[in-house]
């Protein structure tokens, strides 16, 4: 009778594991849930076991147990499944949960329990099969129990810890210790019983077994490696090749081909095991019961989710209109179909939405760069860098960022070739310690100071490349300016002091950017006279308070030096390439509303969109909004909190649900911003869908996003539910397109390309390579065209010409944003008064172990680098702060406590944090991951672009 | 002999410190939190008014007269043909001799599964005619790696 007894056991704690029980009685889990109404038990149950809370994270998968930390479907869990197989089983994936699952081992044993009656009845001997087993458990099952017990009790729950009193006595059960003692004990205690009937149940399940004995053993499948791709916002696009074996994951191998330069992912491709298999992921779709931002959930099903969702649509487009309803910029999916422009396609057809201009990455830069060149594709292929003489990374860290996937093996040869690199930047950063000649450190948003003073020795000394100003410039002097300009508008005019009697000499520029006089004019020495020279620009110095014009100085020195449209040079700017353009969808949609606002001023379109206008806010398309943003859907991104600025003012607009009244959210993990969500909506990973892949920055090929393991949980592509809404809301047939399944927009997609591209292969061959590198190398030169022909081609300005002074801002009348490239001082900028109160600058930057937010809660990553506040040793000492000591850095916007790292690798005044730390704050509101927008502001939007100013803070650095 | 007789070699003025190795090790050994058979450092010294700073990756040495070889009493260190000084992890016993006796600190030892654990030059991958994963994994190919009986190893990309 014990045998049968065991088996019931087992399976009833399976099915406690498998699935949610309808009735809550007699459970054998422990009293305190039989005690609970169906309502809270249901709670209960899928915080516990279903990650619906987001404070609570159980262990409840053998793989994340071992050691390795939060990771599933890893090596671990082919070895359970080996066992399973040896023995005759096969796993039942309980609603989606990987097969080492506690149920599903739960399920294993019971499925041994009957197999070894069957045994008994048979004599035979299972002396085998109970070494098996019982190494299954030693290995996989009691490590297992501990972890959960553990995290049972780290939840601090009070229910919990019934719970851990019965895994405890589970724990002796299993192990054959005066077994049936405990367990009376324990039933006793729940005053229920494993009564016959329950036996009968159990016994009845595995039936089959019982009487024809254990299931066929099998080998598991060998393990094969799939060719696919990244598909973040990161800066390199890179080829991943996972080995996977059993729908599990063993490793991560990267472009081995003869490919030249190969596309090696970068330290985050090879850590996307960890990341995107992530035992944190989201599992079900929920919905919020606590406060926004409680981070509490309900699970409801797909479709009531879908229910929900269409009917605030519903709601909130009849009572505030199409306008009201906003998409958030978002690039945790970058592949060709993009959450974020699916659920467009589906506002779209039904009154469309409000839209945005620009990003958070390169606002001012894009936005600017048309002015003076006629178009943002002002970069050379990245390979042409190989051509150059001197490269100077300004405000530009490719070590870390990542920006190409072949960047950083290009520049290696240059070293190789010894030439001169220069590094300018706040901080002596991973790319200057190994390739620089030499680093200039200077302050944030004094850039244009710089290269302004860079241009008056240009001009004064006459370096300057007279042949190339005169044919291709406009506004550099009196001579060369357009119609209607009154005398002493141009650039050489205001870099003389002429009209405002400050003359923008080295000694200027020296005073507003600590970078020494002798210095600036030895850099621009060197520039004006190695040509071709590049001078290649990161996005850091353009996310700032005075941006575009920045972004204007360094075209215009690149013009002055004669770089633009020469292999080897560079014309600065936003610098895009595009090699080979890849082409829209059939049929793209219209968006019947035409209003758009700058991609960064979305929190403000919350409270105040009615107030905005065009010359103040950057509002497009009409004169005024019709209405405030009410409805917000946040796929695969994390700007709803995170990324955007000032996250405790955000979160104050954003908890208050008459602003705006509905938020969906589907990603990955519980991120800072899915927590302000309504709906939560668990997404497929990487891994887990097909997509097409563009590179970043231009490049010699595109990739293939290919499904390597099904959707783990209940999580779906977008995709999948943004199709079921349109059903919902009776636009299926338009929404589709007469393309049901998503292959068929990818095929279609690619079928497109090819067209153009001719030499390209066959969509199956180029979904199984993973992609494609073009073998006719096309390496691009930025207005090669223009300068070679200038009869032919002109730039696409006004004038036809490049627009040092651009007559359209000069009529702006802007008095931030001069009609020249000239350096304006700006708020919290290194001469604001506000440094009384708060004189150190802060930035941040892109560290390699994130690409923005993604990969904060990879594990492996942490022990590469911790998050730390940099500051220059005169500074920490002026504080009395010594290494390895935890800081508070504060504004009036917030505080983050997190530990320093003390160094002369960044200059004085300034301090510097990696972007991307996820918002964690403790119990009175400080933050304790480094997450740096709690101290950036939204107040202060970048003149024209209204680009997100976020390296424009001051701070006061203290001891914590 | 005891030479530190290295059979990789890190460039380490191309090591651009991305840690791609690292991660590409600790991947591909499934190795736990706080275990790393690679690890990349980045060192600063501030002296007489001059920075300087350097990235450095460092793993086993795979020495011709190794330490942990010689210290083993269970062979679970071992010396293979061609010069990778491998580990056995069925024989290790978890003594942790040959984490004492490393002159480079290399060993590490492994709490989850009480054994000690190192770079084995990733032999499967040797066997097959390829260079070990974090070689492959360098973005700047500054990582490289050969067999003391072959100095050349263009057959591997
Ligand atoms: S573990 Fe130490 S002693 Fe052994 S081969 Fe490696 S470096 Fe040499
Ligand atoms: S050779 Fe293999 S085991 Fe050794 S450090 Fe490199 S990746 Fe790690
Ligand atoms: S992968 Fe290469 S560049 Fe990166 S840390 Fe390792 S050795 Fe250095």
């Amino acid at each position: 009778m014990k045998i049968e007894k065991t088996l019931t056991v087992y399976q009833e704690i399976a099915d406690f594991f498998a699935q949610k029980p309808s009735d809550n009685q007699n459970m054998i889990m422990g009293t305190s849930f039989c005690k609970m109404d169906g309502k809270q038990f249901s709670l209960e149950y899928d915080s516990l076991l279903r990650g619906t809370d987001a404070d609570i994270y159980i262990p409840l998968w053998a793989s994340s147990c071992m050691g390795r930390g939060k990771i599933l479907l890893d090596r671990t869990t082919v070895s359970v499944i080996q066992f399973y197989y040896k023995s005759g089983y096969r796993p039942c994936k309980m609603e989606g949960n990987p097969p080492d699952y506690i149920g599903e081992m739960f399920r294993y044993l019971a499925y041994l329990k009957a197999v070894e009656i069957y045994y008994n009845k048979n004599g035979l001997d299972h002396k085998d099969r109970d070494n098996q087993r019982n190494l299954f458990v030693e290995k996989y099952l009691l490590p297992t129990m501990k972890e959960i017990s553990e995290a049972v009790v780290n939840a601090g729950k009070g229910t919990f810890t019934e719970f851990r009193l019965f895994m405890t006595c589970l724990k002796e059960f299993i192990m054959q210790k005066q077994a049936w003692e405990i367990w009376i004990a324990w039933e006793e205690y729940l005053k229920t019983g494993t009564g016959k009937e329950r036996t009968e149940r159990a016994l009845n399940i595995w039936k089959d077994v019982i009487e024809n004995g254990p299931g066929k053993s099998k080998e598991l499948r060998p393990a094969e490696t799939i060719n696919t791709a990244g598909i973040n916002n990161c800066g390199g696009k890179c080829v991943i090749r996972p080995k996977v074996q059993e729908g599990c994951m063993l490793s991560i191998a990267t472009d081995d081909s003869r490919n030249n330069p190969q596309l090696r992912a970068c330290v985050r491709g090879r850590g996307y095991r960890k990341t995107f298999l992530s035992s944190e992921r989201l599992k079900y779709p929920m919905k919020r019961i606590g406060e926004r931002g409680s981070g509490k959930f309900e699970r409801i099903s797909w479709e009531e989710a879908v229910r929900i969702i269409a009917s605030e649509w519903r709601r909130i487009t009849e009572t505030y209109g199409p306008s009201s309803r906003y998409v958030m910029y978002s690039t945790g999916v970058t592949g060709v179909l993009r959450p974020a422009n699916l659920i467009k396609r589906l506002l779209k057809l039904d009154g469309g939405f409000l839209d945005h201009y620009n990003s958070y990455s390169s606002a001012c830069a894009s936005y600017i760069t048309p002015y003076i060149y006629g178009t943002a594709e002002s970069g050379n292929s990245p390979s042409d860098i190989l051509n150059t003489k001197l490269l100077i990374l300004w405000g530009h860290n490719p070590a870390e960022t990542i920006f190409g996937s072949e960047l950083n093996y290009y520049i290696s040869l240059l070293k190789e070739k010894d030439v001169k690199i220069i590094v300018i930047d706040p901080r002596f950063n991973e790319s200057a310690v190994t390739y620089a000649d030499q680093w200039i450190p200077i302050r944030p948003s004094t850039d244009a100071a710089l290269a302004d003073a860079m241009a008056y020795v240009i001009w004064s000394e006459n370096l300057l490349d007279k042949k190339f100003m005169d044919r291709f410039c406009i506004g550099f002097d009196e001579e060369h300016m357009p119609d209607g300009i009154p005398y002493g508008e141009s650039y050489f005019t205001y870099l003389s002091g002429e009209k405002d009697g400050i003359v923008k000499n080295p000694e200027w520029a020296g005073g507003i950017t600590g970078v020494p006089a002798e210095t600036i004019i030895k850099l621009a020495g060197d520039y004006a006279s190695m040509k071709p020279a590049c001078l290649l620009a990161g996005l850091g110095l353009q996310r700032t308070r005075n941006g575009e014009q920045t972004v204007r100085c360094l075209a215009a020195l690149a013009c002055m030096t004669g770089n633009v449209g020469i292999p080897g040079g560079s014309a600065a700017g936003a610098g895009w390439v595009n090699e080979h353009p890849f082409p829209g969808f059939r049929n793209e949609l219209e968006n019947p509303y035409q209003g758009k606002i700058p991609v960064f001023l979305w929190s403000k379109a919350i409270e105040h969109g009615t107030e905005m206008t065009s010359s103040e806010d950057g509002i497009k398309g009409v004169e005024k909004l019709s209405g405030n943003i009410k409805l917000i859907f946040n796929l695969a991104g994390n700007t709803l909190v995170n990324q955007h600025s000032d996250i405790n003012d955000t979160i104050r607009i954003l908890k208050d649900t008459k602003k705006c009244e509905f938020i969906v959210c589907s990603d990955i993990f519980m991120t800072p911003s899915a927590k302000f969500a309504d709906i939560v909506l668990p997404a497929a990973s990487v891994f887990e869908n097909n997509n097409i892949v563009t590179p970043w920055k231009g490049a010699n090929y595109i990739l293939r996003n290919n499904k390597v393991i099904e959707p783990v949980f209940g999580c779906r592509f977008e995709w999948e539910w943004i199709k079921e809404l349109s059903k919902e809301l009776g636009m299926f047939e338009e929404f589709i397109d007469k393309k049901p399944d998503m292959e068929l927009w990818l095929k279609e997609i690619y079928e497109r390309y090819r067209e153009k591209e001719k030499e390209l292969p066959d969509y199956e061959e180029f979904c199984r390579q993973g992609g494609y590198q073009f073998k006719n190398n096309t390496v691009k030169i930025a207005f090669e065209k223009e300068i070679r022909e200038p009869e032919q081609y002109q730039f696409q300005t006004p004038s036809g010409k490049i627009e040092i002074f651009s007559k359209l801002i000069y009529e702006m009348h802007n008095k931030e944003l001069p009609a020249v490239p000239a350096y304006v001082p700006c708020e919290e900028g290194p001469d604001d008064l506000l440094r009384m109160k708060y004189p150190l600058q802060l930035i941040g930057w892109h560290t390699r172990r994130r690409c923005h937010s993604i990969h904060d809660n990879n594990e492996w990553m942490e022990e590469l680098e911790m998050p730390a506040l940099w500051i220059h040793t005169d500074d920490a000492e002026k504080r009395g702060i010594s290494r390895g000591d935890t800081v508070k850095i504060f504004n009036d916007r917030g505080c983050i406590r997190i530990p320093v790292f003390v160094t002369h690798r960044i200059m004085k005044g300034v301090v510097a944090m990696s972007q991307g730390g996820w918002y964690t704050p403790d119990i009175k509101g400080t933050d304790i991951r480094g997450s740096i927008n709690v101290l950036t502001t939204t107040r202060h939007p970048s003149p024209l672009a209204k680009g997100n100013p976020q390296h424009t803070n001051l701070v006061e650095v203290a001891l914590a | 002999m005891n030479s530190k007789d290295s059979v990789f070699a890190v460039d380490a003025d191309k090591c651009i410190g991305c840690g791609a190795c690292q991660i590409a090790c600790k991947d591909k050994n499934n190795l736990e939190l706080g275990v790393n058979y690679r690890r990349v450092f980045t060192t600063e010294t501030y002296d007489k008014q001059k920075l300087k700073v350097w990235h450095y990756t460092d793993s086993c040495y795979h020495c011709r007269d190794a330490a942990c070889v010689k210290v083993c009493k269970f062979h679970a260190m071992y010396n293979t043909e061609n010069g990778v000084v491998a580990f056995d992890e069925e024989k290790c016993v978890g003594c942790r001799a040959c984490i004492a006796a490393c002159p480079y600190h290399i060993p590490v030892y492994r709490q989850a599964v009480k054994k000690a654990g190192k770079c084995d030059a990733c032999i499967d991958l040797l066997a097959m005619g390829r260079n070990p994963v974090c070689v492959d994994a360098c973005p700047v190919h500054c990582l490289t790696f050969h067999l003391r009986d072959d100095n050349h190893n263009e057959n591997r990309i």
